[in-house]
This record gives structure tokens, sequence and C-alpha cells, in this order.
């Protein structure tokens, strides 16, 4: 009996378990990073190759809950095109709402509801094997779309067509937007300049193929040519109508093979990333100034959020990295391992990761802010704990007591009691303590205080430098509620400690002094501040001891 | 009760802090070296109980109100004697405090655990055998709880809170007064008769002055 009683009050104790949340993508590969975006997180996953699973785009809530899903048409390519939401506008071809675009690799590029994943517009471009696999660009006034061998100007209003020209073949290969110039690289080794709304680019020879957006960097662009063998960084100068000029010749530098995506850091300084490992490039204009920061293998987009160089490592057994900008300090992690080339994503105060094999997962206890977060209600145990621990004492009291007599039976029955009575005290002396007797003044109102404050609530601190108050504040149900936003309000800080009867402030701005005591309406206050209710116009005065 | 209040009264400057040390620790000095009875094994014992005690109550410091030194110092009194039981009670206030915090209040509270360790010294408490007398001594250290808590109170009071909130604050603090005795009963109920075992020191001979058989058997 005292064992099931026990152990029944060890599980009421037990805090609420926490685990990380992993919510698995269904599809083939998840290769492009999720979109945090208000309560859902976007994510799309590639069709597999066997054709039985068409490729899609997802959107979880909470508990990692599918909220809905818009399905692609089958393919037999990767879906490696980042989700773009496009902030609702309005351009000369119309007006849209928030839009979330699509770029699949059947060639379709869809303008989405990212609230249930319904149909804006939907248009089809080219195909050549594949169709779309570069990430759509956004300008202020329109959508720009590397191709399969072009690059297109759209309307973001309905998808219509703005402006086309034709480039070499490319493979993810995302624009960058420069000045009204979209710069682009391809699979035939260019570099395109194109004046949007031109029919047509001009190009220069690169080192290799191109599949990463242009770097703008110190006035030029940074590519990271692929080879069959190795890897070339080259940085080409813009003239000042935009124009490519030829690359630097002291600003070549080979690397590993299968770059990344390259990110930048500033205006004059880069992170590089590929199977040797990830570079610091600072630009001079002697060449680069490098520094090694990691030797693990990144071949995909790498991503700086919150001070923090974010990656994929891209094998068998790879996880992910995660680099301070500030120190270069890399954080240990542990997350899905695999294959994988999208970053971490922060999803509230959590990390969010993926790998190919489509396992997503929120790093991290006791997460707030991420959409995927499960609903925490907080639960009282206290008033199931005291319950039971009163009709314990009943029950154990009372056959102790047969058996052995009174003293045995309180013994055993007085454990229990005091285990209710500590839990049920704070309570209990605040319901206590407000039918006990009274010794307010007969009027706390200063004629001084403005007469706006007048039937609201007021706090007051009296403060060695003199005394400040405050009113007029959004109503307070609790002293300790009211104290923090006055402090708020009147710029003092407040020390709040937490003790057994709940929150003790025992500082002001400060001054500790010989502690603080507090009336309500001139009421010495006997109760934890937490615990002392305010009527919506209390005056609150808090004064050192 | 002062728990409840939010505040325990004035604390001490460093120089009123030693003044009021030096004045517990004197008094503890001399009713123990006034104590004839007092042998060094006995004393030996006496500050191995102060100091568990104190631990006790540091360690209880979270519980509102829940005092382990009020049953201690009630059973010091039945078993050493009013001036070992009132030296006990002045000591585990002072070195418990040194931990919770020092200030006016620890006069209040070493008053009121040695009225507690007096009234356990004149009160019979333990029988004639030496066994403690359960069902009374529970009862008194959850009577007493309330004077103490209401002894106690008084330390609040001060330039800024005045007679009039004495009621107040008197009535405010009876549930945790309530804990404070509900806490001794506890304590007494199954801490009891081992404290007592604890306290009692067996009167026995210098096992090194006795030769033969007697000497083995005093030391066993």
């Amino acid at each position: 009996m005292n064992r099931l009683l026990l152990l029944l009050l060890l599980v009421l104790w037990l805090p609420g378990a926490s685990a990380d949340i992993s919510v698995h993508v269904p599809g083939g590969y998840v290769s492009t990073a999720p979109v945090v975006l208000d309560d859902v997180v976007l994510v799309r996953s590639s069709g597999t190759f066997d054709g039985n699973n068409p490729p899609a785009v997802f959107a979880y809530g909470q508990e990692g809950l599918e909220v809905w899903r818009v399905v692609g048409p089958s393919t037999v390519q990767p879906d490696m095109a980042e989700l773009v939401v496009a902030p609702a506008g309005e351009a000369d071809c119309g007006s849209w709402p928030r839009t979330l675009v699509v770029a699949w690799s059947s060639g379709r590029l869809d303008g989405l509801n990212p609230a249930d994943g319904s149909v804006f517009w939907s248009i089809q471009t080219e195909v050549e094997g594949w169709g779309l696999t570069a990430t759509p660009v956004l300008t202020p006034s329109s959508l720009v779309q590397v191709t399969r061998d072009g690059i297109e100007q759209r309307c973001l209003a309905d998808g219509a067509l703005l402006a086309r020209t034709d480039l070499g073949p490319g493979w993810r290969n995302p624009a960058i937007v420069v000045n009204g110039t979209a710069y682009v690289g391809d699979e035939a080794s260019n570099v395109w300049a194109w004046s949007i709304g031109n029919a047509n680019a001009t190009s220069v020879p690169a080192a290799g193929r191109i599949r990463h957006a242009p770097l703008p960097l110190a006035g030029g662009l940074l590519v990271h040519a692929q080879q069959d063998a190795g890897s070339v960084v080259e940085w080409y100068p813009l003239a000042s109508n935009g124009t490519l000029t030829t690359p630097s010749a002291v600003h070549r530098l080979p690397r590993g093979n299968a770059p990344g995506m390259p990110v930048a850091l500033g205006t004059h300084g880069a992170v590089i990333a590929d199977s040797s490992g990830l570079l610091h490039l600072a630009w001079t204009p002697e060449g680069w100034d490098t520094t090694p920061l990691d030797t693990r293998s990144v071949n995909g987009p790498l991503r700086v959020e919150a001070g923090l160089l974010l990656g994929s490592e891209n094998h068998a057994e790879g996880g992910f990295l995660v680099l301070d900008v500030a120190s270069w300090n890399a954080r240990s992690i542990h997350g899905p391992l695999g294959f994988g080339t999208a970053p971490p994503v922060h999803c509230g105060d959590a990390l969010l990761l993926v790998k190919d094999e489509g396992t997503m997962v929120v790093l991290g206890e006791h997460v707030s802010g991420c959409p995927l977060s499960p609903v925490t209600v907080e639960v009282d145990r206290t008033p199931a704990v005291w319950s039971l621990s009163i009709l314990a004492a009943y029950l154990v009291g009372a056959a102790a007591w047969k058996r052995k007599g009174v003293v045995h039976g309180a013994k055993w029955a007085s454990p229990f009691l005091l285990l209710a009575l500590v839990l049920v005290l704070p309570q209990l002396g605040a319901w206590w303590s407000h039918l006990g007797p009274s010794t307010a003044p007969d009027d706390v109102w200063n004629p001084a205080w403005p007469s706006s404050w007048e039937g609201g609530q007021v706090v007051v601190f009296e403060l060695p430098s003199g005394r400040v108050a405050i009113g007029g504040l959004p109503e307070a149900t609790t002293v300790l509620e009211a104290t923090m936003a006055a402090a708020v309000e009147l710029n003092l800080t407040l020390t709040v400690e937490q003790h057994s009867l709940g929150p003790w402030v025992t500082a002001v701005d400060g001054v500790e002094g010989r502690g603080w005591v507090v009336d309500v309406d001139g009421r010495l206050l006997t109760i934890g501040a937490a615990q002392g209710a305010l009527s919506t116009e209390a005056v609150v005065v808090w004064r050192p001891a | 009760m002062v728990g409840a209040v939010g505040t325990h009264g004035p604390v001490l400057g460093p120089q009123a802090s030693l003044f009021l040390d030096v004045l517990l620790l004197g008094a503890a000095v001399v009713l123990l070296f006034t104590d004839r009875r007092l042998t060094v094994p006995s004393a030996t014992v006496l500050f191995a109980l102060v100091a568990a005690c104190a631990a006790g109550r540091v360690a209880t410091a979270d519980l509102p109100n829940v005092q382990p030194v009020s049953v201690m110092v009630l059973l010091a009194g039945a078993t050493m004697g009013a001036r070992r039981g009132v030296a006990f009670a002045v000591l585990v206030t002072m070195l418990s405090n040194a931990v919770l915090g020092d200030g006016v209040w620890t006069i209040f509270q070493a008053v009121g655990w040695a009225l507690m360790a007096f009234a356990g010294s004149k009160l019979d408490l333990i029988d004639e055998d030496g066994a403690l007398l359960l069902g009374r001594s529970t009862t008194l250290t959850a009577a007493l709880a309330i004077p103490f808590g209401a002894l106690t109170t008084l330390s609040v009071l001060g330039p800024d809170v005045g007679m009039a909130a004495l009621p107040a604050l008197l009535w405010s603090g009876l549930p945790f007064d309530v804990a404070h005795a509900l806490g001794n009963v506890v304590l007494m109920l199954w801490a009891g008769p081992s404290i007592v075992r604890w306290m009692t020191l067996r009167e026995v001979g210098d096992p090194m002055t006795i030769t033969g058989l007697e000497a083995d058997a005093s030391l066993v």
C-alpha cells in the first residue's frame, strides 16, 4: 500500500519528459533547408528515383503534424531549388499576397498560398532532361528564375513572363541580382550578366561549372567553379556599368572537389566549402587572405544566421557544422547523420536539422518559438498531490492507529499531512491573511499624482534618492506583476529571488538595504508578492524595511 | 512566520553582528562552563549534535517553517539539562544563521529556542528508564511552535513596521506556525526516541583503568 502511494507520488512529481522533436518527411531526398514561417515549417522532398513517390512540399505544425502538402509532378531528377517566400507586394504587373514560390525539377513554377498550399498561379518552363533546379530570386518588383537554358523575369502576381533571355544549360545555378543586372553561372563554364529586360545576356568564360549564385564581393563577383578534378575560386571585377570583366589572376585559388555554395561575410569576406573543408577568404587587392576553418566536407549551401556559420557535412556519417562566426569555434551538436546538403536552420531557440534521408529534427530540450514544438500546457499537480497526501494520511494513520494506538497513528499520518500543508501553504497563507485584521489607513492616494492615474493601479518605490511613482499601467492581478511592470516603466532594476514561498523582491534599483516591505493600499503585505492579489485601484508602496 | 512577511526585520551591520555573536557565544560559554556535570565526552557529543542540528536546519530551510531545531533543543533540554540545553539552542542558532543570514531575528530565535530547551528541562519528558515519553513530548513540541512564532514575529517590528501591524502579522503567521508544529510532530514521532539515545551519554568508567573482563565489557 505504502509503496503504491509512494510510486504514485513519484509519478506525479516527475517533470515532463523532453526529447528532440523529429518528423519524417515522406518521399525521396530532402536536399534543401526547411523554411520556418509563422506557425508552420515548410520543407520539400524530391521524388524517389523509382517513381513511386512524387516530389512534394509539406507544411508541418505543432508536434510535427502535417498541416498541408502539395504534390509536384513526378520526375527522376532531384528537386534542389530552395523554397522561397515572397512578401506581399505590388508592381506594374499587379499585386500579390505573401506567396510561396516553388520551382520544380519538372520545370513547373508555382506560386502557392503558404497558409494552406492552395495555388495562386502555376506556369511551365522548358525541360531538357530536367527543368528548374535553381532557387528563385526575388527582386523588389518581380521574380527572377534561372531555367534549364535561360533566365526569366516573372510577375509575382500571376507568374506572367515579363522578360527572358537564353543562357547556357544550368544546374542548381541561381542568379544574383545587383543593381538591376542578374549574374548567373552555367554548366558550360560561363558567367553571365543580364541587364534585366534586355534581349541578350553577355558572358565571360569561367574555370568550370558553376552551381551556386555568384557572390557579390569587393565590387566584383566570387565564383567557386567545379572542375572534373578539384575546383577553382575566381573573382570577377565588375565594371562601373555592371558588365563582367576577365577574372583577376591574383584571386584565382585552386581548391578541392565538389564545391558547396559560398556565403558572404561582410563586404570583403566570404566562406567557401568543398570536400577539403571550409576556408575563410578575405579579399585584398593582392589576393586572398585565407584562414582554414574546418576540414569537414560540405557540398551544399552555407548559411550565416544569428552569428553562426551553418552547414551540412556530406558523407555517410556526416553531421552538421555550427561555427561561431566571432571566434570560429565549432559547436558540437548531435543530430541525424548521413549525406546531406541542407544547412541547419534556426527554429525558435533551437536548430532544425535535416539530412537527405528525410528525418527532420528540432534539436534542443524545452524548445520555444519553433512551430514544431509541442503544445505545452502547464499542469499544476499540487492539488492532486496534497489531496492524495491527505487521503494517504487518513488511510495510513487510521490503519496504524487501529494496530498500535493513537501515537502510532499520528506517527504514520503526520508526514503526509505535513507534505499536504507545505504544498498548500502559499495559497492557504494568502487566503488566511485576507481574513485577518487590517491596519489600513483611510486614504493612500497622493493628491500630487496625476489625475489620469486615478481609478487605476499605482506603484511607488521609496528609494534612498527619493520617492518615485508610476500609474496608468495596464491592470495587473498580483503585486509582483504590477511591481515588475512599474520597474520597467521607471527604468529601475528589480532583483527577485526564488524562495520556497514564491518570488521575493530583494533589491530595488540595486538597493538591498535591510530588505524591502510592501504596502498594498496602506496595509503591510504579509504574504508573497506573487500571491498578493490587487484590486483595480490599488496603491502599491515598496519601502525599505 | 517571518518567512511569510517577506522580511526578517533589520539586517545588522558588521559591528552589530560582531557584538551579537560575542553576546550569544559568551552566553553559551558561560552556561557550559558553569555546568559542573559537563565532561569532555559529553561536550564532544554536544558539539557534534550542534553541528548536525545546524546542518539539518540549513538543509530544510526551503521547507516553509519546518524547523527541526525545535525538536532537538527540546530534547537537548530534557536530556542534558537547562544549561546545556540553552547553550545548545544558542549555538545552533548562531551556526545555522551564519549560513542562512544573520540579523536581529537571531536574538529572537535564540531566545525562543532557549526557552524551548528550558521548558524541555523542566517538564518531565524522559521516564525513569531514560525513555522518551513520546505522547507528551509530541504534544509539547507542537504547542510550543505557536509562542515561538509569535516571539520571532517581534523581530519584524521596527521604525517602519509598528505595533499596529502586529495583530495582522501574528494572524498571517498562524498557518506557518501550524506548519512548524506539524513539522515538529513528524520529527518527534519518527526521530525523537533516537535523538534521545544520541543525546544520552552512558556514564561508564575509563576502560584503561579497569582490568580483566570488566574492561572488555566496558569497551563493548
